[in-house]
């Protein structure tokens, strides 16, 4: 069976690929499109899931879309008339897109694909999320939480599912609906911090560690909850219906003061252990601190309830589960056996769910549930000879006017240095990565979802304040409170991570923030947060044995496998996917040397 | 003929440099947006390009093109961030579709790059003999520059590439038909935006009443979870 899942229209457009339950071929349409979560229509990602597979469109049993656009319109619809008659640009809009595009989006993809009507489904958004957490968890049954801002109409589902006759059973036992919403409350809380919703949540939880969270009653006064997980949120604080004023409204601006102006969080720098903060950004991170204790406490509540009533197998998915502070915290709660989050649990990841449902919706059936896990380098690779020898041609000359203001100002010539053998190269990198350089590093198919975990990512040693300050000032152009997450081999990750972390899947992927020992904080000191945690990626030799060969060769010089690893990108744009975006990057930053597969590049 | 067509383009340029991004500091935030997305969407047709070439040295004048044109995005994208809010006067992202296939010879999209470039050194010039925004006089100037060597750049890669000059004269001027016949398209699609608005506003206002009563029910009822 080979069903295409597809998501677009609202951000993070994706397309994958499953065939017989297994899926082999899945991509953000960013990627290609190099437009950070694009949310068009993913021409280029399907057209890269059908060539990496070596199957026509004809070859598709079935097309899943990942959410149902007429339950999504009624929801549209129903808000844009709410604030009647104040609401006419919200109406105006949302009407000329839907009527126009998203409401036909079957019929699109029925033309697009050159497939018939039938062969296209819809699942409901939330359920799409869920089918990615449970059927990729390798789960025989398991609970299942699903937070976003909003869905169809839902914002949080809870789902129970089993296996009968090899078919997933994804039931819902929780169902809270728009405009309640815990998702949209952070994304508002985001916004009145100075970032942009629905993007930059991973700023608010990064500046919760330079603050208390004092606001944390005034906050949770806005939502009633109960123990069954449901809750409502009191819409006199915030504008979902009418979202061009905003997440936020008056009510909320009287009660905790003026929104955030730009560029206040200077003061907040992790790489600097005596920041002070002035008392205007006090009151800011405090905000921050005191919404993600809220969000903690919510996840934690959900967790407790399907650990109580259901199962001690966790899966989690949805943007909210990008929140790794909060996924800590689930993974510290007693009685969780696993926990289990997709590689991409955003939008992204939706479109996986939908192309694995798919195969069982068109009769596929499996009795070994542990074969449909999957692995997370399923995106695009390249050779890089061709773009390697264009580098060659180039007269550093021209490339001067970016890096004016760098230790590159007068760049000779790049030198090329080419391995037959992955050991010498490792070696050799290792070595650069001692010395202190900032190694780009490009290796095979890149991973899904947002986290750079070895194939598309930058690197340096872990060590080092001032280092790790450049590579945020000079390369990534990063705020200098988003702390760095570390990779560290399986060979020593007990030695920086406590035991009881390191059974979680989820430190597979960056996907759960833990405290570092003691011993290790000062080996590890730039990638470890104010509050004394870090992101780990623990690296097994067999999810990706390159990577692991690196960290162990390095962890041979340095005393500890681990490396500071951030994500292959420029501030603005999705992770890199070609050879060519990484020379970009190369060129114009201070990196200073570019792995490309076996190719070394240095800077002279 | 072609002095005319300029003529009617720099008054054209005037008329919005001077009446409407005055009045509407929005509407010129958006046309720099603007601006910045078509420098990206160059970027990007020069990405596909870069691949569908193989010799090195036209790689290389292509690369060090896309860094410019990247760079040219950044210039009108750091215009708009000196605002606060800016991400409001940001044009949405555009769907992505490449102008020639594979298949293609890649000398047809060098021509079509060519034409953008030289559109664009035109209007900006245009704009900046009618600005008096120093900021943005300062980004046009070192663009302008960019774009001409451009002009001269991709014109002499596209003879090198070995396609006739009859036939770089007659894609050059399909191209030129081809993009008259989209400004149409756009701007006919605005003026039937305006009838669509038109029609939206009377249902909105007319109905609207009565669809608000139910709205706020299936609202308030959903809210208890
Ligand atoms: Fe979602
Ligand atoms: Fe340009
Ligand atoms: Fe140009």
């Amino acid at each position: 069976m080979k069903t295409l899942g597809i998501s677009y229209g609202y951000h993070d457009a994706a397309a994958a690929l499953a065939i017989d339950g297994k899926l082999v071929a899945c991509s953000q349409e960013d990627r290609f499109t190099r437009q950070k979560h694009d949310a068009n229509f993913p021409r280029y990602a399907v057209e890269y899931c059908l060539e990496q597979s070596n199957i026509s469109l004809s070859d598709l049993d079935l097309v899943v879309y990942h959410e149902n656009p007429v339950e999504k319109f009624t929801r549209v619809l129903t808000s844009s008339f709410y604030s009647y008659p104040y609401s006419f640009s919200e109406f105006k809009n949302s009407m000329k897109s839907w009527l126009t595009q998203k409401l036909w989006v079957n019929n699109r993809l029925s033309k697009e694909f050159k497939v018939s009507p039938f062969k296209i489904k819809n699942l409901d958004h939330h359920f799409s999320h869920a089918a990615n957490a449970f059927i990729g968890s390798g789960f025989d049954e398991a609970g299942i939480i699903i937070v976003d801002a909003v869905g169809d109409w839902f914002s949080t589902v809870i789902y129970k599912g089993t296996w009968q006759e090899g078919k997933p059973k994804i039931e819902a036992v929780r169902k809270i609906k728009f405009p309640n919403s815990l998702g949209l409350f952070y994304s508002a809380v985001t916004e009145y911090l100075g970032f942009n919703p629905n993007d930059q949540e991973c700023n608010t939880m990064a500046l919760a560690a330079f603050g208390e969270p004092k606001f944390y009653d005034e906050l949770e006064k806005l939502v009633t909850w109960n123990e069954d997980c449901s809750y409502t949120l009191d819409q006199s604080f915030f504008n979902f219906m009418k979202f061009y004023d905003g997440g936020i409204n008056e009510k909320f601006i009287e009660k905790f003061g003026s929104a955030a102006k730009k560029n206040i969080f200077n003061n907040c720098d992790c790489f600097d252990p005596n920041f002070k903060l002035e008392e205007t950004t006090k009151h800011y991170t405090d905000m921050a601190a005191s919404i993600q204790r809220l969000y903690e406490k919510y996840i934690t509540t959900c967790a407790r309830f399907i650990l109580k009533e259901h199962s001690t197998n966790i899966c989690f998915a949805g943007g909210g589960a990008l929140n790794c502070v909060a996924n800590g915290k689930l993974a510290q709660l007693e009685g969780i056996t696993n926990l289990y989050i997709p590689a991409d649990p955003g939008d992204g990841g939706s479109a996986v769910g939908a192309a694995l449902y798919g195969n069982f919706m068109a009769g596929f059936s499996e009795k070994d549930v542990s074969r449909l896990k999957y692995p997370v380098y399923l995106g695009k690779g390249y050779d890089e000879k061709l773009d390697v020898a264009s580098l060659q041609e180039i007269n550093p000359k021209e490339l001067k006017r970016y890096l004016k203001n760098s230790k590159y100002a007068n760049l000779n010539f790049f030198k090329v240095l080419e391995f037959t053998d992955s050991k010498q190269m490792i070696d050799k990198v290792s070595e650069l990565l001692m010395d202190k350089n900032i190694v780009g590093w490009y290796q095979g198919r890149s991973e899904i979802g947002p986290r750079a975990l070895g194939n598309r990512s930058i690197l340096i040693r872990p060590d080092d304040y001032q280092l790790a300050k450049r590579l945020s000032t000079k390369v990534k152009k990063r705020a200098a409170f988003r702390p760095y997450a570390v990779s560290v081999s399986s060979n020593d990750a007990d030695k920086l991570i406590d035991e009881h972390f390191i059974k979680y899947d989820g430190l597979k992927k960056m996907q759960i923030a833990t405290p570092v020992k003691d011993e290790c904080l000062e080996k590890v000191k730039a990638c470890v947060h104010v509050d004394k945690s870090t992101r780990p990626q623990i690296c097994d030799e067999k999810e990706n044995p390159l990577y692991h060969e690196l960290l162990n060769k390095f962890g041979e010089r340095f005393g500890l496998s681990a490396l500071l690893n951030t994500s292959f990108n420029e501030k603005g744009f999705p992770l890199i996917d070609s050879p060519l975006l990484a020379l970009i990057m190369f060129v114009r930053t201070e990196m200073d040397v570019l792995v490309l597969n076996n190719t070394v590049i240095l800077k002279e | 003929m072609t002095s005319l067509f300029n003529l009617i383009r720099y008054l054209k340029v005037k008329l919005v440099v001077n009446t409407l991004w005055r009045w509407s500091p929005k509407s010129y935030l958006r046309s720099i947006s603007l601006f910045s997305a078509t420098e990206s969407d160059t970027v990007w047709q020069l990405i596909h390009a870069f691949y569908m070439i193989e010799n090195p040295k036209h790689r290389a004048e292509i690369f060090t093109q896309i860094l410019e044109e990247d760079f040219h995005a950044k210039q009108f994208e750091d215009l708009i961030n000196i605002t606060e809010h800016a991400d409001n006067y940001k044009v949405p992202f555009e769907e992505k579709k490449f102008l020639y296939s594979k298949e293609d010879p890649v000398w047809k999209l060098l021509a079509y790059c060519y034409i953008g470039e030289k559109d664009a050194a035109d209007k900006f010039k245009d704009i900046m003999a009618c600005s008096h925004n120093p900021d943005l006089k300062r980004t046009l100037a070192k663009i302008i520059h960019d774009e001409t060597s451009h002009v001269g750049q991709a014109n002499s890669i596209l003879y090198e590439l070995g396609a006739k000059p009859s036939e770089i004269k007659i894609e050059l001027w399909r191209i030129r038909l081809i993009r008259k016949y989209e400004s149409l398209v756009r701007n006919t699609k605005r003026i039937f935006e305006v009838i669509v608005d038109a029609l939206l506003a009377i249902i909105y206002f007319t109905m609207g009443l009565l669809v608000s009563f139910k709205a706020k029910s299936i609202i308030l009822d959903r809210k208890n979870s």
